[in-house]
């Protein structure tokens, strides 16, 4: 079928195929490959990504359902140059290590902000209770998002 | 496979004559069965976007929750925070926040897992379903309707819940193996309505005991018109644990669900609201 | 009723490969004419953080940043084998393979730069913020990259190739002496945790973890590493378990294999201690499995601190747990469960 997404406030006219997930066109289709899948099952989280600013899990969406919503990958956070403040202070606080949890979480992270711009320490790890990471033990992530926030409010 | 996003309920109904058709809401749990080869519809009707079935509102004395309500929006609503906390409660213990802002309530009824959390608070809540098909509507209590093997006829949507506002109080509690993305592995829901001290009414129903959730009325019978104290709280854990026992019997899970359900009642029972 | 109790658990544990098993690392250095250098070796860096590591040692011996260094690392084309990221070795035998591949680098580098400078001996050369010159003569001194391009157009090259083996011995079956691992590895942790006497269920609400790393050469991922290794050890102590029936996992997946969430893990306090390990880079040595294995006692001393039942068999499910309340009652009658007769 032919749909038209809006990814990363940018058009994309394509031919999916009706049980298609968002996750595989976003990666095989589009090539952006920094949304991951760690389980295509909705219990990690790797695969989050911003529809209609709300985090969701782009395993669990097929590419039709996302017909008419504003998409947000990872890519569309900020780049190498142009960083996000919470990919800065991913970066800056080692809330980093394997990095395959990490798109997820900062787009996790990011939904958060936008809507609770000075979130608590147990808002933060709530917002990111669908993220799963293996490596850090999540201490660092949460000081990285407790670090982006007041950088925000700065 | 074919996909449609039909404008109107009635076109939706209309879709979902079609052979081998199913009706797709947030798709946390149909688009993970599609790829386990667990179902295999030849065409899917995304109703997810459905103004008419995306509502919360109140008309008079009945709240009316439209089938695609998600659990973000259940959460968030501070309408239900007040009148209906049972289900409140169940939109904020649900899987995950990406979960809950795409899987519906509609959902969690249409797919049938036991373990679903809204359905022991609708049924505490005693909610009624509104059905739309072909053949025109239905509403039904949803305790009956829970009592349908299979649950939904071919080509049936589940439009929209009604649940009565009667000045009740409510609470749900469920326990997880961990304290997000749990799957309940028992799930209690209790709505009560009191005079003074007294209980004049009472709803108990239970998740992830047995095949479906379910309501008890002979365990709430024993509960009616005695007061509200230490004493009716020990007893209905009690109560509950004994239920439970005699639910399950020799199933493996048995012993130990038998006693955990007394903290879930517990602990169900202190999130009523005051 | 809730419960709170703290345990205590204190670990040990062998890093490398041990037990005689060839133990091997390799690196090659070069010293580039911009004042960079390169290291390449097979280590992989899984997220750990060894490339950074290496970085930091490379530069730390050749008077430049980390950033000056660049690690090429996994790549059986062109960097030599160094063994697989596992056994808390990197840091210690990739980075005693690194270490003396800069350092033979580096004396070249010296024995030429003592020559340009007319000095006697190498001893008189330092490396120092991207200088190299005499010590304690500010006047002689030029920028390395300069020292190393004007080499380069005479023929010279600084570049290196070493290998560091962890010195281990079988153990005697007999007698069971011997030398299986080296080096070492020990912490402490404590943990607070909270039970639920109705479900069975735990809450960890805090662990301070105490770790002998030898020497941090970069805390914070020292700090990563025992966070990252507390939170595995909660799992594993409370409800990680492989399902095997007849040699078949039956829950390889997240939504059967459960691991803790971001609100399953408490907040983690990090000691980390650092007693030099004299055959470590710098005094380094590994941290990566042995933080995760005082976890699972402290949690489970923190259990039976709480409700005076201990749970001998991981993970401590809420099962478990309540049926040792349950017994305990049975046998104890209802002060058992009630105040904790052990403690
Ligand atoms: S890949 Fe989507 S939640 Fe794991
Ligand atoms: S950094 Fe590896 S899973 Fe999170």
């Amino acid at each position: 079928m032919n749909i038209e997404l809006r990814v990363n406030e940018q058009d994309f006219r394509l031919v999916v195929e009706p049980d298609e997930r968002l996750l595989d066109v976003l990666r095989n289709r589009l090539g952006l490959i920094g949304t991951k899948e760690g389980c295509g099952e909705g219990e990690c989280g790797a695969c989050t990504i911003l529809m209609d600013g709300k985090a969701v899990n782009s395993c669990l969406v097929l590419a039709a359902q996302a017909v008419g919503h504003e998409l947000m990958t990872i890519e569309g956070v900020g780049d190498r140059l142009h960083p996000h403040p919470l990919q800065k202070s991913f970066v800056e606080l080692g809330a980093v290590q394997c990095g395959f949890c990490t798109p997820g979480m900062i787009l996790s992270a990011k939904a958060l902000l936008d809507r609770n711009s000075q979130p608590s320490e147990e808002e933060i790890k709530e917002a990111m209770s669908g993220n799963l990471c293996r490596c850090t033990g999540y201490d660092k992530i949460v000081k990285a998002v407790q670090r982006a926030a007041e950088e925000v409010a700065r | 496979m074919d996909y449609f996003r039909p404008r109107s309920v009635e076109e939706a109904v209309t879709l979902g004559q079609s052979p081998g058709a199913a009706f797709l809401g947030g798709g946390t749990d149909l688009v993970l069965q599609m790829r386990q080869g667990k179902v295999n519809p030849q065409c899917l009707i995304d109703v997810h976007n459905l103004a008419e079935l995306k509502e919360i509102r109140r008309n008079g004395d009945v709240l009316e929750l439209g089938s695609m309500v998600t659990f973000s929006e259940v959460s968030d609503s501070n309408l239900l925070q007040d009148s209906a906390r049972a289900l409140w409660l169940a939109g904020q213990t649900m899987g995950s926040p990406a979960i809950r802002n795409q899987a519906t309530i509609g959902g969690n009824l249409g797919n049938g897992s036991p373990a679903a959390d809204a359905i022991p608070a609708l049924l505490a809540l005693d909610a009624e379903v509104c059905l739309r098909s072909q053949a025109g509507e239905e509403v039904i209590s949803l305790a009956v309707f829970l009592e349908r093997y299979p649950l939904l006829a071919p080509g049936t949507l589940i439009w929209k819940f009604l649940v009565p506002l009667r000045g009740w109080q409510s609470g749900f509690a469920k326990l997880g193996r961990r304290r997000a993305l749990a799957i309940a592995r028992l799930s209690v829901a209790v709505a009560l309505k009191t005079e003074g001290e007294t209980v004049m009414d009472l709803r108990v129903a239970f998740g992830a005991v047995g095949k479906r959730a379910f309501l008890s009325p002979a365990l709430a019978a024993r509960f009616i018109g005695r007061e509200l104290d230490v004493h009716w709280r020990t007893e209905m854990i009690s109560g509950s644990q004994e239920l439970v026992r005699e639910t399950l019997k020799t199933r493996a899970s048995a012993p130990y669900k038998a006693v955990a359900v007394g903290g879930v009642m517990h602990q169900a029972l202190m999130l009523l609201q005051e | 009723m809730k419960k709170r109790g703290i345990g205590l658990g204190c670990g040990w544990y062998g890093t490398g490969y041990g037990n005689g098993f060839p133990d091997v690392s390799s690196a090659f250095v070069e010293i580039h004419d911009d004042g960079s250098a390169t290291v390449s070796t097979g280590a992989v860096d899984v997220g750990q953080g060894s490339s950074t590591v290496f970085a930091q040692i490379a530069a730390e011996e050749l008077g430049l940043e980390p950033q000056d260094i660049t690690v090429i690392t996994g790549d059986t084309d062109t960097t030599p084998d160094s063994g697989t990221s596992a056994a808390t070795r990197h840091t210690y035998n990739t980075g005693n393979a690194v270490l003396k591949a800069v350092r033979e680098a580096k004396e070249r580098l010296l024995d030429h730069a003592a020559h340009e400078f007319s000095c006697t001996s190498a001893q008189g050369i330092e490396l120092k913020e991207g200088w190299i010159g005499v010590i304690g003569d500010p006047s002689r001194r030029q920028p390395l990259a300069d020292m190393v391009f004007q080499a380069r157009l005479h023929g010279e090259r600084f570049i290196s190739a070493e290998s560091s083996t962890a010195r281990t011995t079988p153990v005697d079956r007999e007698n069971g002496q011997g030398a299986p691992y080296w080096p070492y590895a020990f912490g402490a942790q404590v943990a607070e945790v909270e039970v639920d006497t109705e479900t069975g269920l735990v809450q960890v609400l805090r662990i301070i973890a105490a770790h002998d790393v030898g020497r941090a050469i970069n805390p914070t991922q020292v700090e990563g590493q025992i966070a990252g290794a507390v939170a595995q050890g909660v799992g594993y102590a409370l409800m990680e378990e492989v399902e095997l029936h007849e040699g078949v996992i039956k829950n390889p997946a997240f939504s059967s294999y459960l691991i803790p969430t971001a609100l399953d893990v408490p907040n983690i306090q990090t000691i980390i201690v650092e007693e030099e390990e004299i055959t470590g880079p710098y005094g380094a040595k590994g941290l990566g499995e042995p933080a995760m294995v005082p976890t699972l006692a402290a949690v489970v001393n923190a259990i039976y601190d709480a409700v005076g039942v201990r749970i001998t068999s991981l993970p401590a499910t809420p099962e478990k747990i309540l049926a040792a309340l349950v017994e305990k009652e049975r046998t104890f009658g209802e002060g058992g469960m009630r105040q904790n007769i052990d403690s």
